[in-house]
């Protein structure tokens, strides 16, 4: 199984690109891990554009069902290197 | 909710209840209602844990007051409950038609008219008449029916149309709808309630938004989608956002309160069979049937401002910024305004009911929903003798929508019916 070339390498990377990308839909510049989309300002309008950021920035579709089970940005990164994993 | 009628036993309730939706689906809002039409007409309802205290009217010349009123209680924080029951803020204001107030209302709501004048929606009435036929064939077998479930998706197959978006799609955005207003039935809910809206949000935002992209810049469409793209407010455009978002309020104000309005029809025939056999035999009463069944289901039980200033009311004081409740199926009822208001007569005279709203938000849907229900109302009466109810009737967890889950009912079909059905 071979990921694309950018593809999440390690959890603390993915980590931290979920976390930017939460940072540019947000237009907020600090985003811990811990932190939750809707919590720090994002609604299901901008949580589109989200999914399309994580789609375009990892290659994977993270389906919505799923999102709206995992919006803070650690477990967004996990679902997102159990999709890449998946291939 | 129930649509009871008195004499009313005992109806506690905490503040709290009336933001619970639970609470809608299993108490009595008609006593609680009529209580608070006579001994507290304006009712401050303090939740009492944490989430924002709001106003609770519930006489007919206060809600009209306050929905025509919009420079004292204002649309642009959100027009609904949830708003404060799931403490989530509006992000629709002054984006999404009913978050705004006159005069950007009126350049948002103007375009949308046309496509819904009279005219407009009367080319629609033989594919309504086709809708409306293929809900009712089913029932007409003898067999117990569950027709509030059937009815759900009545109101989708002409919005579907209208909007232009893809049949396959239909049955699914119908669900979402129903996610939106009812997060807290089991039924519906997946997770959190915050979770359910969120999602069914964006599932169909993203309906909306492929539908838009679906078309080309040179054929935007001559449906609801391609009159929304032409459209511009201010000289601009409306962006992809503002299109998502009155794609979907249209969608809601038509898909969850439509299938309430037949539900009710056909459990009041149940109920009536005299009046339906009235209104069969003198089609000169369809049209006073057709508002005394709207009056009597109000499916949009609620509507919600935020006061601008300070507004003195029965002795009480609404402060600026203050949330503000109003409620149409108490007003639909209320003994200052409607006589006999619990007699369900077919035949009323005069019937000034709030079912559509008042004011500048008045349900731009109105005269396409009237079309649609009187359409399932010709049907009923030619191909229906009579319904009787077969089961519980259960109804759905919603403080917004006074509405059925579920309505088993076993139909008789009539000679014309007979006639017309191949067996």
């Amino acid at each position: 199984m071979q990921g694309t070339s950018n593809a999440p390498v390690d959890a603390e990377e993915t980590t931290q690109r979920v976390a930017s990308l939460y940072s540019q839909v947000l237009e907020i510049p600090e985003i811990g891990a811990d932190d939750d989309f809707f919590v720090a300002g994002g609604t299901s309008l901008s949580a589109l554009t989200l999914l399309d950021l994580v789609a375009a920035e990892f290659g994977v579709q993270v389906p919505v069902r799923t999102f709206y089970q995992a919006t803070s940005v650690r477990d967004l990164a996990r679902e997102v290197q159990l999709l890449a994993a998946k291939g | 909710m129930l649509l009871s009628r008195p004499p009313f036993g005992p109806a506690p309730f905490t503040n709290a209840d009336l933001l619970d939706s639970g609470f809608y689906a299993r108490a009595d809002l008609h006593a609680i209602w009529t209580h608070l039409r006579e001994n507290e007409p304006a009712y401050y309802c303090d939740p009492g844990d944490g989430r924002e205290p709001f106003w609770v009217l519930t006489r007919y010349a206060d809600v009209t007051r306050v929905l025509r009123e919009h420079e004292s209680f204002s649309s642009r924080r959100g027009t609904m409950l949830c708003i404060i029951d799931l403490s989530m803020p509006d992000f629709a204001s002054d984006d999404m038609m009913p978050d705004t107030d006159p005069p950007r209302h009126r350049r948002l709501r103007e375009p949308l008219n046309r496509v819904l004048t009279p005219r407009m929606v009367a080319q629609h009435e033989p594919a309504i008449r086709d809708i409306v036929h293929d809900l009712l064939r089913p029932a007409l077998d003898g067999e117990v029916f569950d027709f509030a479930r059937a009815a759900l998706m009545f109101p989708m197959a002409f919005t579907g149309m209208l909007m232009g978006v893809s049949p396959e799609r239909w049955e699914h955005m119908s669900e979402l709808t129903t996610m939106t207003i009812a997060y807290d039935d089991p039924d519906y809910s997946v997770g959190s309630s915050q979770a359910t809206v969120r999602q069914a949000h964006h599932e169909l935002f993203s309906v909306f938004r492929d539908e838009v992209n679906r078309r080309t810049q040179d054929d935007k469409g001559t449906d609801l989608i391609g009159i929304l793209r032409r459209m511009s407010v201010d000289e601009d455009p409306l962006t992809e956002h503002q299109i998502m978002l009155n794609c979907y309020a249209l969608l809601l104000g038509a898909n969850v309160t439509t299938p309430h309005v037949i539900s009710t029809m056909v459990a009041m025939m149940a109920e009536h069979p005299d009046q339906f056999r009235r209104v069969r035999d003198d089609p000169e009463l369809r049209k006073s049937c057709v508002q005394e069944v709207l009056r009597w289901s109000s499916p949009a039980s609620h509507f919600m401002r935020y006061a601008v200033r300070d507004v003195e009311l029965h002795g009480r004081t609404i402060r600026a910024d203050e949330p503000v409740s109003v409620w149409l199926g108490s007003a639909n009822r209320d003994e200052r305004v409607f006589r006999d208001p619990w007699t369900f007569d077919v035949a009323r005279r005069g019937n000034r009911h709030v079912a559509f709203g008042s004011g500048p938000h008045y349900c731009i849907g109105a005269g396409l929903a009237t079309l649609a229900v009187t359409a399932f109302l010709d049907h009923l009466v030619n191909l229906v003798d009579e319904v009787e109810l077969a089961g519980e009737v259960r109804h759905l967890a919603s403080n917004f929508v006074a509405g059925y889950k579920s309505m088993p009912v076993r139909m008789t079909a009539s000679a014309d019916a007979l006639r017309s059905v191949p067996s």
